[in-house]
């Protein structure tokens, strides 16, 4: 039996030997996703970056970090090709690594994040009472405190940041607007019917809302998870940028700070803020395109009817053609 | 088949809801007293008015709310207050429930076979192919064939009829004693709604089981039920075999039920039957029907009548049972 | 009843894609609702009534396509119009009872809350006590008490949440109601209630009803005309003025939904449905859709496909002549 009979009635009609199992649901969403171009133009993009992230140490031409072993600002040629800085360093072996510590803080910074939002927003709004009451004033409380003043102040306590530390501390400050979004999302399962029947089955609530809610959820979380790349990259780079924290790594933030430092608008070294400032620019792109692409699968609203074959289009006007009908 | 202890039983049963209002927080009692016992292998149907506590009644059963007042056994122990997760599994390996939305209480995301193996798996130990047999074979015992494609589908795919039947293998699946059936055919075309019925009444018999029926429709309470109780307003009106409540209804309230779902009414013909929606809070006083009774007189609306014998095996809860059989 | 048309529906096709193919599910349907009327429309499931529905609301998902034929609401073609204009014009034109009813209240809203913002969202000038006032009052119409406005969906039981739903739909006193299996979670006494106080708000207003169920005796009692649907076509449809004396006639489908429905007096083993099943979209019977469960299929059943032809008072489409449709109905 195929699809199109779903609303039809019993008895049933015979088995189609043709039928196969059907997909499940998700995993004809992730094909859709992929035949939406929006998400696929940010899917190649990100995964431009992941590539050079993985490969980097083949990449790289020169050490990243060589202190001054080569000549300073040198315009982008042959040998240096993205040039050198005013430190003199490579600019494009500094950048190669300066991708793998972004995504990688990124991607980091989007587990915590995502994890925690998932936990406290899905777990709290799907049990409720006073669990649910408790993470709601955390999460009220995280949400009204400023954000970055507060990440500021944070990171400043802390000597020579590493990326480590970084990571956490943006990964523990990120996590309140998406908790607040699931939690709204999970109390509307509260009262649905298959979830107080999987509770007659006798499963935990925990177990229930692994195998009932989040499969159900699957689309926000990923939305959270690709948001929280973006804002870990670009707050690294934001703290980096204003000098917090090692600057010993490199990655996207630091190289601007160095720039800024080092004068290069001043000196016309455009090739050596250019290629991070554009690389955040670039991925923060490809992951709202993501998104967008995400979002256009999942809701409904936004959903776009799939195009008819030629045939078929065909066959139908032949048919208005024989009915005389407009 | 039956034995002389009930499987279920439940003696002056009061749930209560807080309800805010205006003038701050009211409780309605929407199940009022209310006593039944049901044996394996029988079926208690409960009908009532809409909003009259029947899922209230059937929901206690299955502890989704706790009762405020009364007892509830089941296979003789005092269930009334159990707490946690191994004695609310304990109830609910004995007590399952079909709701009455077939396209609400499956869960969109998830295939007909892992609705059913995650419980049988919890509920019957099997593992690997065992698992997948014994899937299969409750898919065939409620009527879902061929098994093993039907185990792929989701519930998009599947009709109403389909999906109920889902709903009750899931039931199953946990090797019940007692079935709490909430309206499982009200949404189902009429045609299709015999053969769940039928699907029913055949598990009955082959698993011995017992079933609280709740339904709004008489023909089918008559056709399923051994016995009937009559629920008005959270309180029993009358309690009886199915067939003499509906051969010799004695409360109004049943007769107004029952002419209207045989009498003809059309366009033309109507029934002033439009009056306030009964008061479900507590304290109050009399017969909760008093107000849109025919018969009722000052006695109706000071005191709440008491069950009373009108037959044998037949109670009503009426201050003129005895003469309103007679009218 | 003659007023002026309220719904024109002309040859109207609805098909969705799907996997397999192209499946059509409503298949030239042509319908017409006067003001003041009510039309009732019963069918087995799936056979397209809440296509059919949806099309009229504009409101089919991705996925389906209208093939053919046009729909006019008031005289106006809906599939012409904007975003916003349409958003006006359901509800305050249009309303629609859905067939989950139950379910499409917002889970964590009040239900008060939710009517106030109904009303507000349709008249930005009614204040908020007013909204409430309306909303408390409609409420009494379907039977609930106005104290409950402050419950959550899942503190009322399903057939409160479907008055609500109800409710809503007549609140702003429509021309055209679309009511999909309005009454299915409510017993007899309150669903004769709560139609006898929609047809009593019809008569005062006058919008009219398409009224869509599966409970043939229930279209028949509250329906000015009833129109049987079987396999995405109308196979029946009745004149509103009956001769009353004379006996009515059917469409072979629609003896057969006639005789299964259950009576009280029936013995227990009595009830059943109609033999076979309905045909699947993509492997639709060639000529009457019906004629592989018809007790009185001919030889043209299977190659012509009938149109809707008069007989008596009656529109229906079959090959049999008007005395044979007569001696099958009443044969016993
Ligand atoms: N969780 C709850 N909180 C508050 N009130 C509730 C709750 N659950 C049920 N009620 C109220 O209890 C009354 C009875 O509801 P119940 O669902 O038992 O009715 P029912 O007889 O099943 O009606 P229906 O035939 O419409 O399903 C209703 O007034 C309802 O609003
Ligand atoms: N979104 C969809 N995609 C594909 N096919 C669909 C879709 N919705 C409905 N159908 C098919 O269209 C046909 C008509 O469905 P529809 O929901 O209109 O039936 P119905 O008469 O309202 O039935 P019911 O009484 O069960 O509500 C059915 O065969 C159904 O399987
Ligand atoms: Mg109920
Ligand atoms: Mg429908």
């Amino acid at each position: 039996m195929s699809r199109q009979d779903a609303n039809t009635m019993e008895p049933q009609s015979p088995p189609d030997a043709r039928s196969r199992a059907p997909k499940p649901q998700w995993l004809q969403a992730i094909r859709q996703v992929f035949k939406e171009p929006k998400a696929v133009i940010g899917f190649a993009i990100l995964g431009i970056f992941v590539i050079i992230a993985i490969f980097a140490p083949y990449l790289a031409r020169f050490d990243p970090m060589n202190e001054g072993a080569l000549p300073p600002l040198t315009p982008p040629n042959k040998t240096y090709w993205f040039g050198t800085t005013g430190y003199g360093d490579d600019v494009y072996s500094q950048w190669i690594y300066a991708t793998r510590t972004s995504i990688c803080i990124g991607l980091e910074v989007a587990v915590i994040a995502t994890s925690l939002s998932v936990i406290l927003g899905v777990y709290a709004g799907f049990k409720g009472g006073k669990v649910d009451a408790v993470v709601n004033w955390v999460t009220q409380v995280m949400l009204v405190l400023p954000g970055y003043p507060l990440i500021i102040m944070i990171s400043s306590y802390i000597p020579n940041a590493g990326s480590q530390a970084i990571v956490w501390i943006l990964g523990l400050t990120s996590w309140p607007a998406a908790a607040r979004m699931k939690r709204a999302q999970a109390m509307t399962f509260r009262t649905r019917d298959f979830i107080l029947a999987a509770r007659l089955g006798g499963f935990s609530d925990f177990r229930t809302v692994c195998t009932e809610v989040l499969p159900n959820m699957v689309s926000l979380v990923f939305n959270t998870f690709i948001s929280m790349i973006s804002w870990g990259i670009f707050g690294e780079a934001f703290l980096r940028f204003l000098g917090i924290g090692s600057t010993r790594t490199p990655s996207w933030g630091n190289m601007l700070n160095a720039s800024q430092n080092g004068n290069a608008m001043m000196e016309g070294a455009w090739w050596w803020f250019i290629p991070p400032g554009l690389s955040i620019t670039m991925v923060i792109l490809a992951l709202t395109l993501i998104n967008y692409g995400i979002d256009e699968v999942s809701n409904p609203r936004l959903k776009k009817p799939p195009k008819l074959s030629k045939a078929i289009r065909d066959k139908l006007r032949l048919q208005a053609a024989e009915e005389g009908a407009v | 088949m039956q034995t002389d202890q009930p499987f279920v039983q439940a003696i002056d049963l009061v749930v209560r809801f807080p309800v805010k209002t205006k003038q701050g927080t009211k409780y309605i009692t929407p199940v009022d007293g209310v006593s039944f016992a049901v044996h394996t292998g029988e079926v208690l149907a409960l009908v009532g008015e809409s909003g009259s506590g029947k899922s209230t009644l059937g929901r206690a059963l299955v502890r989704f709310n706790e009762p405020a007042a009364g007892t509830i056994f089941v296979d003789g122990n005092d269930v009334t207050h159990v707490r946690g997760q191994r004695d609310l599994g304990t109830l609910r390996r004995q007590i399952q429930m079909v709701f009455q939305d077939p396209f609400g209480s499956l869960n969109p995301v998830r295939s007909v076979g892992q609705h059913l193996s995650a419980l049988v798996r919890k509920h019957q130990g099997l593992r690997g192919d065992a698992l997948r047999q014994q899937t299969l074979q409750l898919l065939e015992t409620v009527g879902l064939s061929p098994a093993s494609e039907m185990i792929l589908k989701y519930p998009h795919e599947l009709s109403g009829g389909q999906r109920q039947r889902v709903a009750i293998a899931r039931a199953l699946a946990v090797k019940p004693r007692f079935i709490v059936a909430d309206e499982p055919i009200s949404m189902l075309d009429v045609s299709i709604r015999a053969d769940i019925l039928k699907l029913l009444n055949r598990l009955k018999r082959e698993f011995d089981l017992g079933y609280v029926y709740i339904t709004h429709d008489l023909a089918s309470a008559k056709y399923f039920g051994d016995r009937m109780m009559v629920l008005y307003a959270g309180q029993v009106m009358e309690t009886g075999t199915s067939a003499e409540i509906i051969a010799s209804p004695a409360h109004p309230y049943t007769r107004l039920l029952l002419s209207s779902t045989s009498g003809a009414w059309s366009r033309d013909t109507k029934l002033n039957t439009s009056v306030e929606a009964p008061d479900l809070f507590e304290g109050r006083r009399g017969c909760p029907f008093a107000n849109r009774c025919p018969i009722s007189t000052e006695v109706c609306l000071r005191d709440r009548p008491v069950l009373r014998a009108v037959g044998a095996n037949h109670a009503a809860a009426c201050h003129h049972a005895d003469e309103a059989i007679t009218i | 009843m003659t007023g002026k048309p309220v719904l024109d529906v002309r040859n109207l096709s609805v098909g969705y894609m799907t996997p397999r193919g192209f499946a059509t599910a409503v298949d030239g349907v042509s319908l017409t609702i006067h003001e003041g009327e009510t039309v009732g429309l019963v069918g087995e499931s799936g056979c397209g009534k809440s296509t059919l529905a949806m099309a009229i609301m504009r409101l089919l998902g991705p996925g389906a396509y209208v093939t053919g034929g046009r729909i006019r609401i008031a005289d106006r073609d809906i599939y012409r119009m904007g975003r916003e204009e349409l958003r006006q014009f359901r509800w305050t034109h249009v309303s629609m009872v859905f067939q989950s009813a139950m379910n499409v209240l917002n889970p964590v809203r009040t239900i008060g809350e939710q009517m106030v913002d109904t009303f507000r969202a349709h008249d930005p000038r009614m204040s908020k006590r007013e909204a409430m006032e309306r909303s408390a009052e409609l409420l009494r119409i379907v039977r609930i008490d106005p104290a409950r406005l402050g419950s959550f969906p899942h503190e009322l039981s399903g057939g409160m949440r479907q008055r609500v739903v109800i409710a809503i739909a007549i609140a702003f006193k429509p021309k055209l109601v679309i009511m999909d299996e309005p009454t299915t979670a409510l017993d007899v006494v309150v669903q004769r209630s709560i139609l006898e106080q929609v047809m009593e708000l019809q008569e005062q207003f006058g919008f009219s009803i398409l009224f869509i169920s599966h409970d043939i005796t229930l279209v028949n009692r509250i329906s000015n005309r009833v129109g049987v649907m079987y396999a995405g076509r109308l196979v029946e449809m009745s004149d509103s003025q009956l001769a009353t004396e004379e006996p009515p006639l059917y469409h072979p489908y629609a003896m057969g939904l006639h005789r299964a429905i259950p009576t009280l007096d029936a013995g227990d083993d009595e009830i059943s449905g109609i033999p076979g099943s309905p045909p699947v979209p993509l492997s639709m019977p060639p000529g009457c859709a019906f004629h592989p469960r018809c007790p009185y299929v001919r030889d043209a059943c299977a190659s012509i496909k009938p149109d809707l032809t008069r007989h008596g008072d009656y529109q229906i489409a079959c090959h049999l002549t008007t005395d044979e449709l007569r001696s099958f109905a009443h044969a016993d």
